[in-house]
């Protein structure tokens, strides 16, 4: 078999992402609020989210100009998508949602000002919609949590029940829009800044009887990173394309958008890496070198613990073929160790086993005691 | 052109000194090692192109198979797939693996992307009635 160095080459953007990681808070509080999106229903100030309401004639054609997939959605629903710049990279994170001749976009990963300067630049008739941005007007919250979808009923209506997973609707007190990255029911919810506070009133009022009580922007990150949700300001930083991802269900090789002409380019070349989930029971420091059976197969990007699990969780970037879950332990930076690539999402959600027609949070069944015991 | 791979396709890039554990993980890199991370890596690209080949032409997803990440979501995004593909897939599990779960709970835990699938027939799976089929 051929012997072959391993490549030093290093790209400045790996190298950059590779440098410090974010500092997390303290992993107690952290986990308290994992375990309540896990759990009951957790509360969320969110000021991370650009909501941007567009209307106008061409509204379809500047929104698909940069939309990676066809823009193939009916009132009331969502696409999940991604805003990419011209090297195919994720600039942030998307939703577009469509309400009569509106277009509604849910950005994370760009501020309003930013937001504005990537639409206008893409499509030069981005400047001749009318443009709303939410947050001039209303506030942004989130529930997050297996009976989130209870507590939000009790307060907004039954609606809210049948609500599907990428639906939305404009309640009279508030926009609602079912999404959410941590793999429990997930409620994003903008209430106006005039009024909007008798709704949260209610929302914390009605919650005592479902524990509610708050989760940081770093517990819904972590829940994200347990349930492999693409995390703009994780995942972004490592200058690698849906591809390494495993984002191409976001986007589409048969239109064009920003990074499609790239896209393209690197599927032709085809891919040779792909970013995983490593799973350990020790530390996987970032930049550490991955071996299996005495090859050097990948590099570890970033680690956390993971609550949920107990163990520590890691995203790498690994040649495709040893990127399999299953094919065996693998060893950091020439030391041996239990960690191995898992698949994903690597946690069994409650929210799977809770069904709104027979469940409530006030008389939790065994069955489902028993799915919260099974995390591990 | 774009960079290398960590390792060779077929081989990676061997580093004798780093390994000295179990059949897996070393020991140093060996031929049995290599052997039997190459036999699991064949026995999982089967399966994964299998269960790829089932939402393409069954389920007429239309997306080319190598387009079908294995992590990404089956159900609500990701792939979007419906209840009626479910019940396709469950089909494909137990008539081409001997896959039968045993609780509607497991089944849907089993059901979230394509590398969990992948877990569950290896785990649930007739081994011989898998080798039979997974390269149809």
């Amino acid at each position: 078999m051929e012997t072959r160095s391993v490549p030093s080459k290093t790209s400045e953007p790996e190298r950059r992402a590779l440098e410090p990681e974010r500092r997390s808070p303290a992993l107690a509080p952290l986990a308290e609020e994992v375990q309540r999106i896990r759990r009951s229903v957790a509360l969320s100030e969110c000021d991370h989210v650009t909501a941007l309401l567009l209307s106008g004639p061409r509204v379809a054609d500047v929104v698909s100009a940069v939309c990676p997939l066809e823009l193939y959605v009916q009132d009331g629903q969502m696409l999940h998508t991604l805003l990419l710049d011209d090297a195919a990279r994720p600039l942030a994170d998307l939703y577009v949602g469509a309400e009569g001749e509106s277009v509604v976009l849910l950005v994370d990963g760009l501020d309003a000002t930013a937001l504005d300067s990537y639409l206008s630049s893409a499509s030069p008739e981005f400047r001749s919609l009318d443009r709303q941005n939410l947050a001039d007007t209303h506030r942004h919250v989130s529930l997050n949590g297996p009976y989130a979808w209870e507590l939000l009923a009790e307060v907004l209506g039954p609606e809210v029940i049948g609500l599907p997973y990428l639906g939305f609707y404009r309640a009279p007190s508030c926009w609602c829009f079912r999404a959410g990255k941590t793999g429990e029911y997930g409620y994003d919810l903008w209430l106006p800044r005039d009024g909007g506070e008798n709704t949260l009133e209610r929302l914390r009022e009605v919650g005592r009887d479902f524990d509610l009580g708050p989760a940081s922007l770093a517990a819904l990150d972590t829940c994200a990173h347990e349930n492999w949700f693409f995390d703009i300001r994780r995942d972004a930083r490592f200058g690698l394309t849906p591809l390494e991802l495993q984002l191409q269900w976001r986007i589409s090789y048969e239109k064009t958008y920003p990074g499609s002409a790239r896209l393209l380019e690197l599927r032709r070349e085809r891919e040779r890496r792909r970013v995983v989930l490593v799973a350990s029971d020790e530390p996987l420091p970032s930049g550490a070198r991955i071996e299996l059976g005495g090859l050097h197969v990948g590099r570890v990007l970033s680690s956390e613990p993971s609550p949920t699990r107990g163990d520590v969780l890691g995203i790498a970037l690994v040649d495709v073929p040893y990127s399999h879950p299953g094919l065996g332990t693998l060893a950091i930076d020439g030391r041996r160790t239990q960690a191995r690539v898992v698949s994903a999402p690597a946690v069994d959600n409650l929210s799977l086993y809770v069904d709104p027609q027979r469940h409530s949070y006030a008389t939790r069944v065994p069955g489902e005691a028993a799915r919260e015991a099974g995390f591990r | 052109m774009h960079d290398e791979g960590y390792g060779a396709v077929t081989g990676g890039t061997r580093n004798g000194d780093a390994m000295d554990g179990d059949a897996v993980n070393g020991p140093r890199g060996d031929d049995a090692a290599s052997g039997e991370i190459a036999r699991r890596i064949e026995r999982r690209e089967r399966i994964l192109g299998r269960l790829r080949e089932v939402l393409v032409r069954q389920l007429q997803y239309r997306r080319e198979p190598d387009e079908l990440d294995p992590d990404a979501p089956l159900f609500g995004s990701g792939f979007g797939l419906d209840s009626l593909d479910a019940v396709e897939i469950v089909v494909c599990l137990e008539t081409d693996y001997g896959a039968r779960a045993s609780e509607h709970e497991l089944l849907r835990g089993s059901m979230r992307s394509l590398n969990v699938l992948c877990d569950f027939v290896l785990s649930h799976g007739d081994p011989k009635r898998a080798v039979k089929n997974v390269g149809a």
